[in-house]
């Protein structure tokens, strides 16, 4: 019998830091994609709260504990983000639920990073076209968006953002960010000489 | 340019991918026969003006939307989600 | 040395060093180039377009036709940067353009002497026959003369970067007029940007000797810019030209970080472009003085009025010993007064305006012009004549003044760039004889100051206060109490003057593409009398300055000749950029390796592990071969992989085809409705192949379909089409069907999918699960979960190289431990990994498609899926794929081609002909869309697209590549070349 190890598609990679911000690797146990069937969007919500969470978040918004976070997604989707290893909803099917939701396990797909630091907001508009200003994109509000090129999702943190990107792109966003990062903190040095 | 997604707020307009015009929401019946399929695949006015189009938030939310857009001064004078447009419709 | 004992804002407690044109100079903080050169007494800086004239300095700002050099060497080295806008650093190195041998000495200025020949419109003349000389001789001969600086030749080492910015209110130009505006937003607490392309914000504050509320200006300037350095919400960006407006409020701008640095660190950047969007905008830009055109007015020596108050009063330089001023405004007697306060020695003022009140301090020479100068390396002397008969002057009278500098005011024209670039036409202002923007020019845009006709320092700063107050009107900002201070001056008064009449020689109107008065005459003779005529047969206004400073002057003249006025006869279209924008800071966040995002499939360590060749599939990188040792050669790797398939087992990464999981209680009648085929019979655990059509008939793409649950669907596409399957979905679901309950999300990423292929192929998913894989449990086209030791993997039975075949999906972060372990035990079975080209082999031999035949102009029947398109249900694209055009016999028709003659090779792209035809256009039969080497047959085969194809089996036609020159002859036979009754395929 076989027993394969995961690895994280930034494995040693991070964390990365300069003055001003820091990059690092946030794992999450179990992503799931949750999509509510037509007009089963309270049945969902009794059964996430039964299972100790909270319910589905506002658009545009987050919802619950950083233990069992839940992020709206787009369209009808929300993200569930579970710390706890192996706790994706459709390894273990739920067949209550099946009637609900159309469930789908992400977990390897998506891929989070976490960007804090006073130049976080900074660092993040050289790459993002989302107006970032804090009295905007507020705390608890989630966005999907676009980082040169890339589909990410990305959320207000109390210092900062989490970023999540697809697995495949994952080392060029880590790329583009850690460059983004330089330049910043480089024109910021400038600043305080001149 | 920027559209304000009815989901997703004020984007760059980097975000949405253009598809044409909103008459591509009136499939003709199965059976409607060839000519109407035909005016529906390649038939479009093009006037000054109030023009009604489809785009798609592909880079946000993923929703298909109906955007009234002025071609002349290039005013948006509306953005809807298209699932909704289509079914106040029916 | 010309520079001043005492004033202006430079630092000369830091003396700077640098170089211009070999000799070492020495100027301070806060000098330009053009000011630190002019300290020097450097007059001559360049040589102009055309004629090669030398030129010097002319303006202090981005405005500059003349004064373009070389900063830097090599690869760090940019051409064409304006020396009135680029600052010294220690250790610059400036080098003047477009001269041969030197500067003083240009061997291309014989070009001054030809000039009759290079009147406007000289290229359309002159260069018309014969036509073979157009290609090897004129156009080479015209691109070495042509252009000012050049470029190194070497990449360019600068970084550049880009952002994106949002503000309530951006304010563009930090003058009085934007800096009262900012202060009132600010204080208001409004979210506030303001962007000046100076490298010191204030304007003309910095250059003029103003007093606001009794005390220098510049106090003002200090308090005010403290002011709004305090406030959290105001970010002032000085160095940063906004170059362009766009719709939806979005404004370009250009951050020059570090040009003005000799040696800044390595992650900084040269420049940033940001991509501003601001809910409100004033435009406070200013005003460009112009010129007046008389003969010789090109001359080293002969400089704007502004200019020189800027030299004088901002960087304390002496433009001349002798100045003379010429001018038609009270600019004019401003700077007169301003030279003599530093004491330098003004000769005369020549004012085009008799009926101005003399001013005693100076030689006033009222009703006069200057017809004539003198000095070819700078100027020497000037000839002024009397227009008007006033105090000590008779009509007609002609004098000759020896002065080294002759400042020269027509006027002002409001920066209305940026109000225009959405379309909008300016509008004419008699009382200052300009253009000012447009009222409601751009939507949420406020002018502001001189922009907007606001001549006066005091009324720029009441200005300002008031499209702030405007702005906050608009926003709900609530309004601080705030008084904008008094100034003493009053607004300019100009009486209309544009060009000298009857002067001899040529009179420059357009400095930087060498455009005079003549030249326009010329235009307006040969009936080129529209502005936007006269423009392009003159080449007025196109080069780097954009006729800032020439295209007034030239509608003017051209008014003249019509007999229109200036506003009938119209402006030309303003457009981005207001300034020139580098290729550099455009293409930031495009180089190299960041021109788009790499996908990797899951195999990427292990395949550079391996050697092998990677190729790109859209955005994916995949391995494309794994040479072997001893293989040289492409051909060898894929061969040998073909047969390694054929013969035992091989693995590929198939990761890169997108996944789509459909679930829902209508996920059936969605599919059915959206695929060609039936889908809905579908059993649960069994896959079936699928085409989907676009609506016009043709198809889109082709995947398959798995079933896992009587709601539960996963579908998939080729790499390539991935992205435009899903939005394909999302549309049919919300735009044709939102009544339908399906919901459906990529899982493309979530899964790593590996492809296990050959007779060998059970032994190895058996070595591999836990559980036995039998054919019972996974028949061909069956699909269900199974287990490896922890891990839930989901296991296909299809092919895509027409041997028995597995795909295993394991989730993605699993992905490298399943490749270890697959390279593992393939070895053991004489197996291995196959790449892209021994795909493309194996599937070629067994006659399926791929996107190279399905082009978009294929219909399913043509490549020989018309089966699959059902007849019990509608579907997308069915009505129009049933067109007569469509349907008819005259049709390309899949098939395949094997070589009949000598000569074996098959290429791609290739037409075929009948035999005996003559191979043209019009006789061509199809063309070949895919090929490669069999292996396994030991020869080249192909897939090709003929007409008719299918009823021409057997036959022999001709291939010619027409590129290539290559003909061969080959036989049509049917695209499956092995194992055509499928016992490979089901075991």
């Amino acid at each position: 019998m076989v027993d394969l190890t995961g690895l994280s598609a930034l494995e040693g990679l991070l964390p990365y830091e300069v003055d001003g911000a820091v990059l690092s690797a946030v794992s999450y146990g179990a992503i799931t994609s949750i999509m509510p069937f037509r007009g089963q969007k309270t049945a969902v919500n009794v059964r996430l709260k039964a299972d100790g969470g909270a319910a589905l978040p506002r658009i545009g918004r987050v919802s619950g504990p950083v233990a069992k976070r839940l992020i709206w997604a787009g369209r009808g989707q929300y993200l569930l983000l579970d710390l706890r290893r192996g706790a994706a909803f459709d390894t273990t099917p739920d067949p209550a639920f099946d009637e609900l939701a159309a469930l789908s396990d992400q977990t390897s797909a998506w891929v989070v990073m976490r960007l804090e630091g006073a130049r976080a907001q900074e660092v993040l508009a050289r790459l993002c076209p989302l107006d970032l200003r804090a009295g905007v994109f507020k705390r608890g509000h989630v966005a999907r968006t676009e980082l040169a090129h890339m589909a990410v999702i990305l959320w207000r943190r109390p210092k900062g953002f989490e970023i999540m990107v697809v697995r495949s792109v994952a080392q060029v966003a880590m790329r583009r960010l850690s460059g983004a990062m330089d330049s910043v903190a480089a024109q910021a040095v400038l600043g305080e000489i001149s | 340019m920027r559209l304000k997604c009815p989901l997703c707020g004020d984007r760059d307009a980097r975000e949405f991918h253009y598809r044409g015009a909103a008459k591509l929401m009136e499939r003709p019946e199965a059976g409607a026969g060839e000519a109407a399929f035909y005016d529906y695949v390649y038939l479009r006015e093009n006037p000054v003006g109030a023009n009604s189009e489809l785009w798609f938030h592909e880079l946000g939310c993923r929703a298909w939307l109906c955007v009234s857009r002025d071609v002349s001064s290039h005013e948006i004078l509306s953005v809807e989600l298209a699932d909704a447009v289509k079914r106040g419709q029916a | 040395m010309s520079r001043l004992a005492k004033g202006g804002l430079i630092a000369r407690d830091r003396p700077v060093r640098f170089r211009f044109d070999g000799r070492e100079l020495t100027g301070f903080e806060g000098d330009t180039l053009a000011s630190a050169l002019l300290a020097h007494d450097v007059r001559l800086v360049g040589r102009s377009f055309k004629y090669h004239r030398p030129r010097g300095i002319l303006c202090a700002g981005s405005e500059e036709p003349n004064a373009l050099v070389k900063i830097g060497e090599g690869g760090a080295s940019t051409p064409n940067i304006r020396a009135t806008t680029q600052e010294i650093y220690q250790g610059l190195i400036a080098h003047s353009q477009n001269r041969f041998p030197s500067l003083r000495f240009d061997l291309m200025a014989v070009n001054d002497l030809m000039a009759p020949f290079f009147s406007a419109g000289f290229y359309y003349k002159t260069f018309m026959w014969p036509a073979a000389f157009w290609e090897r001789f004129y156009e080479p001969m015209i691109r070495r003369a042509a252009g000012l600086g050049a470029l190194s030749g070497a990449p360019d080492l600068a970084r550049y970067d880009k952002g994106f910015a949002y503000c309530d209110l951006l304010i563009i130009g930090a003058g009085p007029a934007g800096l009262m505006a900012a202060l009132a937003a600010g204080r208001a607490g409004l979210d506030v940007l303001v962007a000046d392309e100076d490298f010191e914000a204030g304007g003309r504050l910095n250059s003029e000797t103003l007093e606001l509320d009794g005390a220098p200006a510049r106090d003002w300037l200090t308090t005010t810019l403290a002011e709004l350095s305090s406030m959290e919400n105001v970010r002032l960006m000085t160095r940063t030209t906004v170059t362009g407006a766009y719709d939806g409020g979005i404004y370009g701008a250009v951050e020059r970080v570090s040009h003005h640095l000799g040696d800044a660190p390595d992650a900084v950047p040269l420049e940033v472009f940001w991509r501003i969007t601001a809910r409100r905008v004033i435009l406070a830009s200013g005003a460009i003085e112009r010129p007046i055109a008389f003969a010789d007015n090109d001359r080293p020596g002969i400089m704007m009025a502004s200019a020189v108050r800027s030299y004088v009063n901002r960087f304390a330089v002496a433009p001349g010993r002798d100045v003379s001023i010429f001018t038609n405004n009270d600019e004019g007697l401003r700077t007169a007064r301003d030279l003599v306060a530093a004491g330098i020695g003004v000769v005369a003022v020549i004012d085009t305006r008799a009926d101005v009140a003399a001013d005693d301090e100076f030689l006033h020479l009222r009703g006069a012009e200057v017809i004539a100068t003198k000095g070819r390396l700078g100027l020497r002397e000037i000839t002024v004549r009397a227009s008007e008969q006033t105090r000590g002057q008779t009509r007609g009278q002609i004098q000759r003044i020896k002065t080294d500098c002759l400042v020269v005011s027509g006027g002002w024209n409001p920066s209305v760039h940026l109000s225009c670039h959405l379309g909008a036409r300016p509008v004419w202002r008699e009382d200052i004889a300009a253009f000012i923007a447009a009222r409601g020019a751009v939507p949420g845009m406020v002018v502001a100051g001189a922009a907007c006709g606001e001549m006066s320092a005091g009324a720029a700063l009441g200005s300002g206060l008031a499209a702030a107050k405007t702005v906050m009107a608009a926003l709900g900002g609530k309004v601080a109490r705030l008084r904008a201070p008094k100034a003493g001056e009053e607004g300019v008064k100009i009486s209309a003057f544009w060009h000298v009449r009857g002067g001899k020689g040529r009179a420059w109107l357009d400095f930087s593409n060498d455009v005079t008065v003549k030249d326009v005459a010329l235009a307006h003779r040969e009936n080129f009398r529209s502005v936007e005529h006269m423009k392009r047969y003159t080449t007025l206004g196109m080069a780097p300055d954009q006729g800032k400073l020439a295209n007034m002057g030239a509608l003017a003249v051209m008014a003249d000749l019509t007999g229109r006025s200036v506003p009938e006869t119209g402006t030309t279209t303003f457009r981005p950029p207001y300034t020139p924008v580098s290729m550099g800071v455009l293409g930031a966040h495009g180089r190299g390796v960041d021109f788009a995002p790499v996908r990797r499939v899951p195999s990427h360590e292990l395949a550079r592990e391996l050697g092998a060749e990677m190729v790109e599939a859209g955005l994916w990188m995949r391995p494309a071969w794994y040479p072997r040792a001893g293989e040289s050669h492409w051909r060898q790797s894929c061969d040998r992989e073909a047969l390694m398939v054929r013969q035992r087992v091989g693995i590929s990464d198939v990761t890169s085809l997108g996944k789509i999981d459909v679930q829902g209680p209508d996920a059936a009648v969605f599919l059915d409705r959206v695929y060609a085929n039936m889908i809905s019979t579908l059993k649960v655990g069994r896959v079936r192949y699928a085409v989907m059509l676009r609506e016009d008939g043709m198809v889109l793409d082709d995947g398959t379909v798995a079933r896992f649950g009587a709601r539960h669907f996963v579908v998939t596409t080729t790499t390539a089409a991935a992205g435009e399957v899903l939005r394909h979905l999302d549309f049919c679901a919300q735009v044709l069907w939102p009544d339908l309950d399906v919901m459906f999300t990529s899982v493309t990423e979530q899964w790593a999918q590996f492809a296990v292929a050959g007779p060998k192929s059970r032994e190895l998913m058996s070595a591999l699960c836990d559980a036995e894989i039998t054919d019972e449990a996974f028949a061909f086209m069956g699909c269900g979960e199974v287990r490896l030791g922890s891990l839930v993997a989901r296991l296909f039975r299809i092919s895509f190289s027409g041997e028995r075949a597995y795909e295993i999906a394991v989730p993605a972060e699993y992905g490298d431990g399943l490749v270890r372990l697959l390279d593992q035990e393939a070895a053991r079975l004489g197996g291995g990994w196959y790449g892209m080209e021994a795909l493309n082999v194996l599937r070629l031999e067994k006659g399926y498609v791929t996107h190279a035949e399905l082009d978009g102009r294929v219909t399913a029947d043509d490549v020989g899926l018309g089966a699959m398109v059902s007849a019990k249900k509608d579907c997308v694209g069915k009505v129009m794929s049933q067109r007569e055009g469509l349907v008819c016999a005259e049709r390309l028709q899949l098939v395949g081609l094997k070589p009949a003659g000598a000569s074996k090779q098959l290429l791609g792209g290739a037409h075929l002909f009948n035999l005996g035809d003559e191979p043209v256009r019009q006789n061509d039969q199809g063309h070949i869309t895919s090929q490669c080497f069999s292996p396994h047959l030991g020869h080249p085969i192909a897939q090709a697209m003929v007409l008719r194809g299918r009823s021409r089996i057997g036959e022999t036609v001709r291939m010619v590549d027409h590129l290539r020159e290559v003909q061969t002859l080959c036989e049509i036979c049917s695209p499956v070349f092995i194992d055509p009754d499928g016992g490979r395929l089901r075991g």
